[in-house]
Order: C-alpha cells, then structure tokens, then sequence
C-alpha cells in the first residue's frame, strides 16, 4: 500500500491502516520521543497521546511535506509538552566568539555520547537533538519551541559546551 | 564560536542507536481510538462539549430578582375578613355621607430602558478564545507559544471541518470529527487559561 493509499485508508479510521502506518514510523518517533524527553516512560506516553493526535488531525495534512516528516512534527511538539519541567529557553549571551569546542579526533563512543545527551538539561537537550539528531533548522526549532532562531542558536552552543564538558569527563 | 573536528561529533550521532516501543504502546493507541470511536457512537447531545456560563450570569439574575417587587401573599382567611370589613365600612360611609364620586385618581407611570448586559453571553466563547490567544502572544514565553500554536491549527482544523459539513452535508463521521477538535480546544484552551 502506498503512503497516499495509507493516509486515505487512516482518515476512513481503518484500523488495520492505523496500525501499518504505526508500525512503519514507531521506531523512528519513538527514538525521538526518548531524546527528547530523557526517559522511557516519558517517551511511551509521549508516543501515544502523539500517535492519537495524529489519527485525529489526519484530515488536517495537506501533502506539502511527507507524511513522516508531517507525524514527526506532531509527536516531537507532543514530547516536548511532555516534559515534566518546562524547560525556559532563555537567549544566553552568545559574545563566545573566541570560544572553541574540539571534538577531537578520536571516535567518541556511542554509549557515552548518549549517556551525556541524556544528563543535559531539558531545554538544552531538546534543541541539541531538533537540530544536530533530527535535522531541523534553527527557525523550525524556534516555530516549534516558540522561540527565535537566536535563543536556539545560543541554546544549541551551550548544550554543545556542556556535552563536551561531559564526554570529558567519562574519557 | 568555533567548533573543530565537528565530524568526530557528527560520525558519533549518526551511529546513535533506534529504539523500539514496548509491544503495548500500541494496545494503549488502539484502546483510545476504541474509546474515542465508542463515545462518538452517542448521542450529538453527548458528544457535544458542554460549557458552563459565567459566574456573572447568576450574579446579574441573583440582582434582578432582589430588585423585583415581591408581593406580599397574605393569608386567605385574613384576606376575606379585611375585604368583608373593608366593605361593611365603605357601605355605612356611603350612608352616613350620601352619595359622593370619591377623589379623582390619575396615575403616572415612567418607561425604564433595561440596561445593556453587563454579564458574558455563552456566545462570547470565541471572543474570549481570541483574547487568550492575544494575550498569550503578548506574553511571548515558549510553553505558552506551544500551547497558541496548539489552538491555532485546532482552530484551522474546525474552520476545515465546518467547510466540510457545509460542502458535504452532516456526515456522522465529520460531526465527530468536529466534536473531538472542540473538545480538544477546549483542553488546550483550559490549559491557558492555567497558565495565564
């Protein structure tokens, strides 16, 4: 069945097409789910209630993006509502010009890595992982999370500083 | 801000592992979307989201009947022996002073304008949606912004369907879908209000 056929059949609420476009994308939203919001648990709710809002506002996707990228906007804004402290994005002073962050050269291992993106604070998490995991741009970070493009930014430098703080320290 | 040797950061992030749900996520989706199907199957009445009216609707009623003449209901035996009274003396007045056409009576009377309400009407439901919203983008803070874009697409998507329902007519399925984005605005619209 092709994604069109997918969307069509999920907005008559065909359960059986609900569940195939559940499992082509549940592994994808889920490890979002999980980098954003730090835990398991967190994650699972996030995905449902996500997974339910996305069934009911079917009818509102227009086809300009693709249906995944449209259902990862969906449950990302989900978890991030998810959070259980709301996070303040406030813009930082980015006057760091002269600031440098040496990843080395020395592969980083994968674990640490994800150990130290878990241990950032929420807010710094949520903008590491929108731009440098999930791809977005600065602006859609800023759409989704309500702020401008300069508070992600800086946001994004410091949750880069704090990472590199960490793997530091697990070296 | 410099960033050196970004590609070590980049190769590490690109080999960051996926995870996969637990076998019940989808148990509790499909459980939600049963019960969600289940209370569309009722009645419109009781889908329909229900709205309480503002607090100075009793207030404003509560007024108006404090401020309406209240007549004295006497008792009915007590009423009967003042009306025999009343009459035995108008009768031996009559006699003692001969016939008399009594005073000349005029009344005056004075039309009152009711004033304008000054309580919310349920009608103004939208109204104050959109002066959440206004303050909402006045406050500029991000878990508000969150929750406005939330009530922005909510909002579009009930335009859509109304559109739908004029086009195509009261499809079930439609009305349903239009129930659970009123409820949902109101949810998001509550959570606001909370916030405000």
């Amino acid at each position: 069945m092709s994604e069109d056929e997918l969307v069509s059949a999920c907005r008559r609420q065909d359960r059986r097409a609900q569940k195939e476009l559940y499992d082509r994308y549940n592994r994808a939203m889920y490890t979002a789910c999980y980098r954003i919001c730090g835990d398991f648990d967190l994650a699972n709710d996030a995905l449902q209630e996500g997974f339910l809002k996305v069934f009911q506002k079917l009818h509102t996707f227009r086809g300009d993006s693709t249906i995944g990228a449209w259902m990862k906007v969906v449950i990302v804004r989900t978890a991030l509502n998810r959070l259980r402290r709301q996070p303040s994005y406030d813009e930082l002073p980015l006057n760091h010009a002269d600031e440098e962050i040496d990843w080395g050269h020395s592969a980083l291992d994968v674990e640490y890595l994800e150990q130290a993106i878990q241990r950032l604070p929420d807010g710094y998490r949520a903008v590491f992982v929108l731009v440098e995991v999930e791809g977005y741009k600065h602006q859609e970070v800023a759409d989704m999370l309500g702020i401008t493009a300069g508070t992600s930014k800086s946001q994004l430098f410091h949750a880069k500083k704090k990472l590199r703080e960490y793997l530091k320290a697990y070296v | 801000m410099k960033e050196k040797n970004y590609r070590t950061l980049r190769s590490a992030l690109d080999r960051l592992p996926d995870y996969t749900p637990g076998v019940k996520a989808w148990d509790g989706i499909a459980g939600r979307l049963d019960r969600a199907a289940t209370q569309s199957a009722a009645g419109l009445g009781e889908r329909l989201p229900t709205y309480a009216p503002p607090p100075g609707v009793w207030n404003a009623l509560s007024q108006e009947l404090d401020a309406a003449p209240r007549a004295r209901r006497l008792p009915g035996r007590w009423m009967a022996a003042a009306a025999a009274a009343a009459a035995v003396l108008v009768m031996a007045g009559g006699i003692y002073l001969g016939y008399d056409g009594g005073p000349e009576i005029t009344y005056a009377y004075g039309q009152e304008t009711a004033p304008a309400p000054v309580v919310a009407d349920w009608d103004d439901d939208e109204a104050s949606f959109t002066r959440a919203r206004r303050e909402v983008a006045q406050r500029n803070e991000p878990h508000l912004n969150n929750l406005g874009h939330e009530l922005d697409e909510l909002t579009l998507a009930r335009e859509e369907v109304k559109a739908m329902l004029v086009a195509y007519g009261d499809d079930p399925r439609v009305v349903n879908q239009l129930a659970d984005i009123e409820r949902e605005r109101d949810d998001v619209y509550r959570r606001i209000i909370v916030e405000l």
